[in-house]
């Protein structure tokens, strides 16, 4: 007899458990790591995805090439950086240009003049690009991307109010602006709601990943130029000290004369507070007109079209006008070029797909119209890169409905996008010249001195990547 | 005979079994937290610049050097301290103050205690944008703050310009307020905790030795509570110097540099310039920075403390 | 001086009533004891003494000052508690120094008084240390320092020797006792031992369920208990309590009878009362008044009783041994009478031993004698 038997059967159950939940472990493990998607996996950031799947879906139906499009929430900068960083596979992108050189560096962007040299359609498409956007899709001599869209500021200025405070047409010069706006102030014009507007012009000078555009947009308007071809900073001492003038006239705008609004600092999105009517001067991307002078947005268009008794959906209560400078004779603004790029990981036999994508989104269809930048702005009011479509009927009619055509074909031949943008240090100069900047406008340093530090900094930057 | 084979292995089996079944955790330990912060270290010692991918090499304490030299990383971290301070200071005093009135009994004390959690419920976050809701210019504070000024303009025949989160000095203090907000339920109820442990006795024997409430609350309460301090400081001095997300939606760093702190600094030269070398060297910064500090706390706070028996 | 009046003192938590009209005079230095089982209402009372506590009705009066509204830092007293409540993070100097602090004695008068009462409590050796590294006496002693330092009018002790062992229960009472008399302070006292209550007090106050229930002197209360409750609660054993009828005998004597036992009631007794006969008592004899004696040999009866009133050593009934639990210098012997049991206190070399059948005998001159109903005492003069 062998006495009392051991009591073998929990042991082994107590086993088989853990080997059963170690495989099952394993296998959800293995179960994480699918087969990247069929169809060309596109990425983007969210603005209308909706919109943006219905281009897809035409595409789908005209080609019958699959799009795995995923809109990238929050900031699309960071997510970006980590999603390359770590290698997730990605055909092609949106691109800002205030990134493209800093990707481009990293390597995360692929070149797309092989494609371009092979396609001669797009590369004739390439002869309709506004210049600027061309530039800014370029780099190294080596051509990246195709236009998303493109767009500039505009300086505008609320009609019915300013013709409340006895003036038919707007300052056209800064100095006369500030005169122009003391008076506007002193004669208390009422916003929709009947506040009194304390301070007529309200600009866009929170910090942000875009920076100030409106200080460039300021610049430009007085043809300054900032930066010489190698890029070394030309400020402060700019021909005729502009860049020192306009930041003087900003700081007396908010202390001295208060005709600009110090929340000017801390404020964000400019159109809101444009359509309530809560303004009379300041500076709004192009496309945003449409929003403003929209009644289902904006409450000043809803009051005006309701004055008037109509029924129409645009009043042209903004209005664009030249941006002001120092003297009348200066043109310019700033513009901006958003872009799609193949990713250096696009794999190769999605490579014609991709490339297929891209055309369609970013020139002409196989129909050969350019649909989507037709679309884009037709729903949208966004700009377009090809100055053909500037002349196109329909765009001239739409954009007749809320602007003037005039005007906007007038201010696109004076753009210019940021000079250093290519500059492999921009985003380090981005980070540090806007509190900078801010504190300039607080009355805490000179124009002159945060300029200084600015050129400072721009000349140890260069010391430092080069 | 056959009785030696299974006890043989049971005793194998009681030797490897903790080692087994502790390994998911270990491993997890090690994947997660030690491994990181290895990493981060090692990459804070290399020159790492994501734009320059090519590149990277071993540049050893050249980032602490680089950083230590800038004003960048001064300014930050004397905001930082002036954040920290002042949200570590405020936390203790008013998380002090609502544990002793919780501590009497009045109706609707349950209640009371349930509402204090909700703040530290909420994301950072969160309390970011409700508080730019409440600051912002359409404000409902903006609007309280600026009657104030005006009141005050006008009793002391001063004139204070009010520029709301415009203006540096209001943007940082507010920045202060929201945290130290967030940050009071949580001190709160270590306190209160502690003042319920601490005998009644104590009061009656003090009450008769002649103390008014204020010497009670000095000699009684306030010595059994100094580890709860202690405690309370360590936290709220690592989440101050921790403080971003509230930043990021409140302020944006600004306005000019006045809320620049640490870890905004920290995440600007991470995602914004790509240099993952100085970002972890700044990060291990302010895990020195803190590490004294809470050094420090205890060398202050621990003995005193002590009050066994 | 500091004489304590309390004038219809009351107190109520909510329904429960805790101390209820109470009304006592506590004379200047006397060291007075209020005794009895918890939740008698003796802690409220000193509280209420003390300011702790405030009352629902009633007044306290220090000397001829009404102190009822007056909190505790300012009436002029002091107080030794259970745990003794010392602060544990102050050392012991200035633990006994902080009541002179809170007053602003200065630094130099407050060192010379500490000193002084650290050598009445004989602690100056302690001085350096925190409370956690003494001991149960060692805390006791600083808390009473703590106390006396301040020469207060009024002496409060809640319970002070209920934490220590019973040796040390014993030195400290000693201790209290010297501290009274050298100090010439009023001690109002509070316990539920009454053995320590007999041996410190000047008077006893006993209650129950918030009511006076006797104030006198130890010797009062314990010889001439006011009902069975306080008979019961001061002497250790117990008083034995039987029930009886009292009855009066052809010849004139009374007596109590019950089933299983008489006993005769002395002259002097009966004299003092206005016994209806066949009124329902309760026989009251505490152990050492009892003799115990070898049981019946013969077949006397035990409702028999002599005629002879002077003939004053009443014999009992047959009862028999219960238990035996011999104390070193006494002997207690449970002893079954009738239907209850009764315990003697006798000389150690008494020979009964369990199951043995015994006779008792009562001493007619210490018995007492209760109301059947109430419990008050039938002969104790109002």
């Amino acid at each position: 007899m062998s006495g009392v038997r051991q009591p073998v059967k929990p042991r082994m159950t107590r086993r088989a458990f853990l080997q059963s939940s170690t495989a099952a472990g394993l296998g959800l493990v293995a179960g994480c790591n699918p087969a990247p998607p069929p169809g060309v996996i596109f990425k983007g950031w969210v603005y209308e995805p909706d919109l943006v799947r219905e281009n897809l879906d035409y595409f789908e139906r005209q080609t019958g090439i699959r799009v795995d499009y995923n809109a990238v929430s929050g900031n699309y900068h960071d997510k970006m950086v980590a999603l390359h960083v770590g290698g997730a596979p990605m055909e092609c992108c949106y691109v800002r240009d205030d990134d493209f050189a800093e990707w481009v560096e990293a390597g995360w962007l692929r070149p797309c003049d092989d494609l371009l040299a092979a396609d001669p359609d797009t590369s004739a498409a390439t002869a309709d690009l506004f210049p600027y956007n061309l530039s800014s899709m370029t780099y190294g001599g080596k051509r990246y991307g195709l236009p998303y869209y493109t767009d500039f500021n505009i300086w505008i200025y609320n009609e019915p109010m300013l013709e409340a405070a006895g003036f038919d047409t707007p300052a056209r010069t800064l100095d006369e602006l500030t005169e122009q706006a003391i008076k506007v102030r002193e004669a208390r014009v009422r916003t929709p709601t009947g506040d009194v507007i304390e301070y007529p012009i309200m600009l866009n000078f929170r910090q942000s990943v875009l920076g100030f555009l409106d200080w460039w947009t300021l610049n430009y308007a007085s043809e300054a130029t900032l930066f010489d071809e190698d890029l070394n900073p030309t400020f402060p001492d700019d021909e005729d000290r502009r860049a020192e003038t306009i930041l003087q006239w900003l700081t007396d705008g908010i202390h001295r004369h208060r005709i600009i609004s110090p929340s000017s600092l801390t404020a964000g999105q400019m159109r809101d507070h444009v359509a309530s009517g809560r303004q009379v001067y300041g500076i709004l991307n192009k496309y945003d007109l449409e929003y403003v002078n929209n009644r289902r947005n904006s409450a000043a268009a809803d009051d005006e079209l309701k004055r008037r008794g109509s029924d129409a959906l645009h009043a042209k209560v903004y209005r664009m006008a030249p941006v002001p400078s120092i003297s009348p004779d200066q043109h310019g603004t700033l513009g901006w070029t958003r872009m799609y790029c193949l990713t250096s990981r696009c794999r190769e036999d999605r490579m014609q797909d991709a490339w297929a994508l891209m055309k369609f989104l970013g020139a002409r269809d196989a129909e050969g119209e350019y649909y989507t930048a037709r679309r884009w702005f037709r729903l949208r009011g966004l700009g377009f890169a090809y100055r053909s479509l500037l002349d196109d009927p329909d765009i001239v009619a739409q954009t007749e409905q809320w602007g003037e055509i005039d005007k906007v074909r007038e201010q696109s031949r004076h753009v210019r996008p940021r000079e250093n943008i290519k500059a492999p240090w921009f985003p380090d100069f981005k980070i540090y010249y806007q509190p900078e900047i801010q504190k300039i406008l607080l009355g805490q340093q000179s124009a002159r001195d945060g300029l200084g530090k600015i050129a400072q900094r721009c000349r140890q930057l260069i010391a430092d990547w080069s | 005979m056959t009785v030696l084979r299974p006890s043989f292995f049971m005793s194998r089996t009681r030797d490897f079994l903790p080692l087994v079944l502790n390994l998911p955790a270990v491993i997890l330990l090690l994947a997660f937290i030690a491994y990181p912060i290895g990493i981060s270290f090692w990459m804070s010692l290399h020159r790492y610049n994501l734009r320059r991918p090519d590149q990277v090499y071993f540049h050893g304490l050249e980032n602490y050097a680089t950083i230590l030299a800038s004003s960048e990383f001064w300014n930050a971290l004397w905001i930082s301290l002036y954040f920290t301070f002042m949200a570590v200071l405020l936390v203790i005093v008013i998380a002090m103050a609502i544990a002793l009135l919780l501590h009497e009994s009045f109706r609707g004390r349950g209640v009371v205690r349930a509402l204090l959690l909700i703040p530290w419920a909420i994301p950072g976050v969160v309390n970011g944008l409700m508080w730019v809701g409440l600051l912002g210019d359409y404000g409902a504070f903006n609007a309280m703050l600026e009657d104030t000024v005006a009141a005050v303009n006008y009793l002391f025949g001063i004139n204070i310009v009010y520029t709301g989160m415009a203006s540096p000095f209001v943007a940082l203090n507010a920045a202060i307020g929201a945290h130290v907000w967030r940050s009071v339920p949580f001190a709160c109820i270590i306190f209160l905790a502690a003042i319920q442990a601490i005998p009644t006795e104590q009061y009656r024997a003090a009450r008769v030795d002649g103390a008014t409430s204020w010497n009670r609350f000095r000699f009684i309460t306030l010595p059994w509570l100094y580890h709860a301090v202690l405690v309370v400081a360590i936290f709220e001095t690592m989440n101050g110097f921790r403080a971003f997300d509230l930043i990021y939606a409140l302020t944006g760093g600004g306005p000019g540099d006045a809320t620049h702190v640490i870890a905004w600094q920290t995440y600007k030269e991470a995602f914004a310039r790509l240099d993952f070398g100085g970002a972890n060297a700044y990060s291990y910064l302010i895990t020195l920075i803190t590490m004294t500090l809470a050094i420090i706390y205890i060398r202050l706070l621990y003995r005193r403390g002590l009050v066994q028996g | 001086m500091a004489r304590v009046r309390l004038k219809n003192l009351t107190k109520h938590f909510g329904d429960v009533v805790a101390v209820d009209d109470v009304t006592l005079d506590i004379a200047d230095r006397e060291f007075l004891t209020l005794l009895g089982p918890s939740g008698c209402g003796k802690t409220t009372l000193l509280n209420m003494i003390a300011g702790l506590e405030s009352p629902t009705a009633g007044e306290v009066w220090f000397d001829d000052r009404n102190v009822t509204a007056v909190p505790p830092e300012r009436r002029d007293i002091a107080m030794v508690f259970q745990t003794y409540a010392l602060y544990p993070h102050m050392s012991v100097f200035d633990n006994v120094a902080f009541g002179l602090k809170m007053r602003g004695v200065p630094a130099e008068d407050r060192k010379r008084l500490v000193l002084e009462a650290s050598k009445t409590m004989e602690i100056e050796h302690l001085l350096d240390r925190k409370p956690r590294a003494l001991s149960g006496g060692q805390r006791q002693r600083v808390a009473l320092a703590r106390a006396i330092v301040r020469d207060p009018g009024v002496f409060l002790l809640d319970e002070p020797l209920s934490n220590l062992d019973a040796q040390l229960r014993v030195v400290m009472r000693t201790e209290l006792k010297r501290l009274h008399g050298e100090l010439e302070m009023t001690f109002v006292y509070v316990t539920h031992d009454q053995a320590e209550s007999l041996i410190l007090s000047d008077r006893i106050v006993v209650m129950k369920d918030g009511q006076i229930q006797q104030i006198g002197t130890p010797e009062s209360i314990y010889d001439s208990p006011a009902n069975t409750f306080v008979a019961g609660f001061v002497g250790s054993p117990p008083i034995n309590l039987l029930n009886g009828t009292l009855e009066q005998s052809a010849g004139g004597a009374w007596r109590v009878v019950a089933e299983g036992y008489a006993c005769g009631v002395a002259a002097s007794m009966i004299e003092r009362m206005e016994p209806p006969e066949g009124q329902e008592v309760f026989l009251g004899v505490r152990a050492e008044d009892i003799e115990v004696g070898a049981g019946p040999t013969s077949d006397r009866s035990t409702s028999e009783a002599p005629d002879s009133v002077s003939d004053h050593s009443w014999s009992v009934a047959r009862a028999s041994v219960v238990v035996r639990e011999p104390m070193g210098s006494d002997l207690y012997l449970t002893v079954a009478v009738g239907g209850s049991n009764v315990k003697v206190r006798t000389r150690p070399d008494v020979r009964f031993d369990r199951g043995d059948s015994v006779n008792l005998f009562f001493d007619p001159e210490k018995l007492h004698l209760f109301d059947g109903e109430s419990g008050t005492s039938l002969t104790l003069d109002i």
